[in-house]
């Protein structure tokens, strides 16, 4: 790369770099769960998905298989029937890893379509299986609460269950439809666990599953809920999507805060994150109206960003650069990886000057008094991948560079990352 | 691969008179709703074309959901047909769908396969599973195993409606979508039964089914001077340039005839 094309992308406020293909991992099934990186020993990261197929793969930050596991069932031959063998076993929910048993290390825990959910051990090997009647399409929370530690679900046979660590039931909650959405835990004066169902209500229950508030949106709820303290104050607030398009806000009580409409529905988890170093959370989540979009924590529309199909997969925020800028990573199904200036840019409505304001049509008062653009959503860098991005995560590699992993639903798993030119 | 219209291979629905108005036929792989009301003769068409392509030596498969396999053959023979004539497999017992493929593939010449799943599903209340199984994966998954290991070429299922009543059709759209969908990348000819309302208000339950379908072929009864006569006409076939004139349809001599302008019965 010259001199000169540096010089040029500089001044025309252009990201030197490009992002590049590290590695390609091929599963040769089609790929049912969002990837999850996770620290699985002292410095070094595992990656963990499932297929459709039904394996639960763990593997190294170079792509290295550590193992992987199969779900094997016994289903007799009239069972069988019953079911869609491409997708009987299939593994939709991503994986949870915690260390479950104190012994230093993570276990995986995680649930398939036959209504089966399983604990790994960090070898791959089963140390328990658990029985629902429906569908387990949701990822498990695990949390000590009340010094106890609780792994809670959530099935298509409307419960939401939480098991011990030993894969004994403790509690189990009925709630009116099925529950694909992830639960997540609200600890505030009281802990509570949060979570959405097939019917477009969100539950709140205690920490021993009885029920505190629900609240009513109009579509399914997928998404696993975002709690953080999104004001900068105390108060911790619930932010989740739903399929009436709708991105809801509520406080702790389960009080409406505010919604924001979008076009399309929202089917996976918000990313609340600080931009803009002002201490609140602004709000980045994905609707299937093919847009990313970036609210503030009151609600208002700092930039959206279009892409050619919907947007799925949890867009997150890092700085992939490493020039303390933050960006922000998201998937869509047009299989482009979008990374965007996570503050967007700011678009002039005219050309500044007599003359930009001068052709403008309305009255020159209230183009001076008018905004004179708006934030809009900045592409820095788009990477084209073999299919539709259903999820990603992000390692941090030895040099502290973050590397992307995506999930490609035809069963490949990309490595992406930062190249200076 | 696209092909052109003369490249089509045409399936025959062995109604005289009618197929020459298709040039020759429906196009192989089609999804084709048959509609009507209650006696218009919906399955006994359906019936015909499966019995026919079995004299030529190919296998379909008839898919019962309410009427039984002893019934349904029983009608046959009493409009005359020669059941002898072809290899006729009743599948009334899913655990041994194994041995009827075994059936199908052993006998000379093509086979009628009739899934009884009336009958299955009596069977099957009080097991494990119980009758609030997903039917819709059970006939899939024989449609998957007769194409794979039968080299079997039609489907016939009857009816749309009892299917509804079976399967959980909460987001009615997207579901049939991807029931076509299958049907369509399995590559079977299908004929899909759809009851019509006494009303004949729609084509189909969720109307959907109508812009899905390949071809919608609609019969009816029509009262003229207190006589009932049976019509058949082509609504709409892809792929195809096909007269969508309304035709008498008559079944006599054990064959199907379309008339056009079809002399009125004598008063």
């Amino acid at each position: 790369m010259s001199v000169i094309s540096n010089t040029l992308k500089k001044l025309s406020g252009k990201k030197l770099g490009k992002i590049e293909k590290k590695w390609v991992f091929d599963t040769s099934s089609s790929m049912s769960s969002s990837p999850i990186t996770e620290e699985i020993t002292k410095g070094k990261s595992g990656i963990a998905f499932g297929t459709q197929d039904g394996k639960m793969y763990m593997l190294d930050a170079d792509a290295k298989i550590k193992w992987f596991y199969s779900i094997q069932e016994k289903i007799d031959e009239i069972q069988q029937m019953f079911l869609d063998e491409e997708t009987a076993k299939g593994i939709y929910a991503s994986p949870t890893l915690a260390d479950i048993n104190k012994d230093g290390k993570k276990e995986v825990l995680f649930g398939c379509d036959l209504g089966k959910f399983y604990a790994l051990n960090s070898k791959g090997k089963l140390l328990w299986k658990f029985k629902a009647d429906g569908e387990i399409r949701s990822s498990a929370l695990v949390e000590y609460i009340d010094n106890k530690l609780e792994i809670i679900f959530g099935s298509n046979d409307q419960h939401l269950y939480a098991l011990n660590a030993k894969g004994k039931l403790l509690w189990k909650f009925k709630a009116d439809s099925g529950i694909e959405s992830d639960p997540a835990i609200l600890k505030a004066k009281k802990t509570q666990i949060i979570f959405g169902s097939n019917n477009g209500k969100i539950y709140s229950l205690d920490t021993n599953g009885k029920l505190l508030w629900q609240f009513k949106t109009k579509g399914k709820i997928t998404a696993k809920p975002a709690i953080g303290a999104i004001y900068a104050n105390k108060k911790k607030y619930i932010v989740i999507g739903s399929a009436d398009n709708n991105l809801y806000v509520l406080d702790e009580n389960g009080k409406l805060e505010w919604l924001y409409e979008t076009e399309g529905r929202i089917c996976s988890e918000a990313c609340l994150a600080d931009i803009n170093n002002d201490k609140k959370l602004e709000i980045i989540f994905g609707s299937c109206d093919d847009n990313i979009y970036c609210l503030s924590c009151r609600g208002s529309k700092i930039w959206s960003y279009e892409t050619d199909f919907w947007v799925v997969a949890s867009p997150f925020v890092i700085d992939i650069d490493n020039d303390r800028k933050l960006e922000v990573v998201a998937g869509s199904y047009d299989n482009s990886v979008y990374i965007l200036d996570a503050e967007g840019t700011f678009l002039l409505d005219y050309m500044p000057g007599v003359s930009g304001i001068t052709q403008q049509p309305g009255h020159y008062n209230d183009l001076i008094t008018a905004e004179p653009g708006k934030y809009v959503g900045k592409k820095l860098w788009q990477y084209k991948t073999e299919g539709m991005i259903i999820g990603s995560a992000y390692i941090t590699n030895s040099k502290k560079q973050k590397e992307v992993i995506i999930g490609i639903k035809e069963g490949k798993l990309d490595n992406l990352t930062y190249k200076k030119d | 691969m696209i092909k052109n219209n003369k490249e089509l291979k045409r399936i025959k629905l062995y109604i005289e008179g009618l197929d020459e108005q298709l040039q020759g036929g429906i196009p192989e792989g089609y999804v084709t709703l048959i509609c009507g009301t209650a006696g218009t003769m919906k399955s006994s068409i359906s019936f015909n074309v499966l019995y026919n392509e079995a004299l030529e030596g190919r296998t379909g498969l008839y898919v019962s959901l309410e009427q039984s396999a002893k019934s349904l053959l029983e009608h046959a023979e009493n409009m005359g047909y020669d059941l002898s004539k072809i290899n006729i497999v009743i599948i009334s017992d899913i655990a041994k769908l194994k041995d009827k493929i075994q059936d199908i593939k052993s006998a000379k010449g093509g086979s009628l396969v009739i899934s009884d799943l009336g009958t299955i599903r009596k069977e099957i209340k009080g097991t494990k599973i119980g009758p609030s199984g997903d039917w819709l994966n059970v006939i899939k998954n024989i449609i998957k195993k007769l194409k794979a290991e039968a080299q079997c070429d039609f489907f016939i299922l009857d009816s749309l409606s009892a299917l509804y009543v079976l399967s959980n059709f909460d987001d009615p759209r997207t579901k049939l979508f991807y029931i076509f969908e299958f049907l369509r990348d399995i590559e079977l000819t299908t004929f899909l039964i759809s009851e019509m309302p006494l009303n004949k208000s729609k084509y189909s339950e969720y109307e959907v089914e109508d812009y899905l379908a390949d071809g919608i072929i609609l019969l009816q009864q029509t009262e003229r001077f207190r006589k009932v006569i049976r019509e058949i006409s082509i609504v709409k076939m892809r792929a195809t340039d096909c007269n969508t004139d309304v035709f008498t349809l008559e079944y006599k001599n054990k064959k199907f005839y379309a008339m056009q302008g079809g002399k009125p019965p004598l008063v």
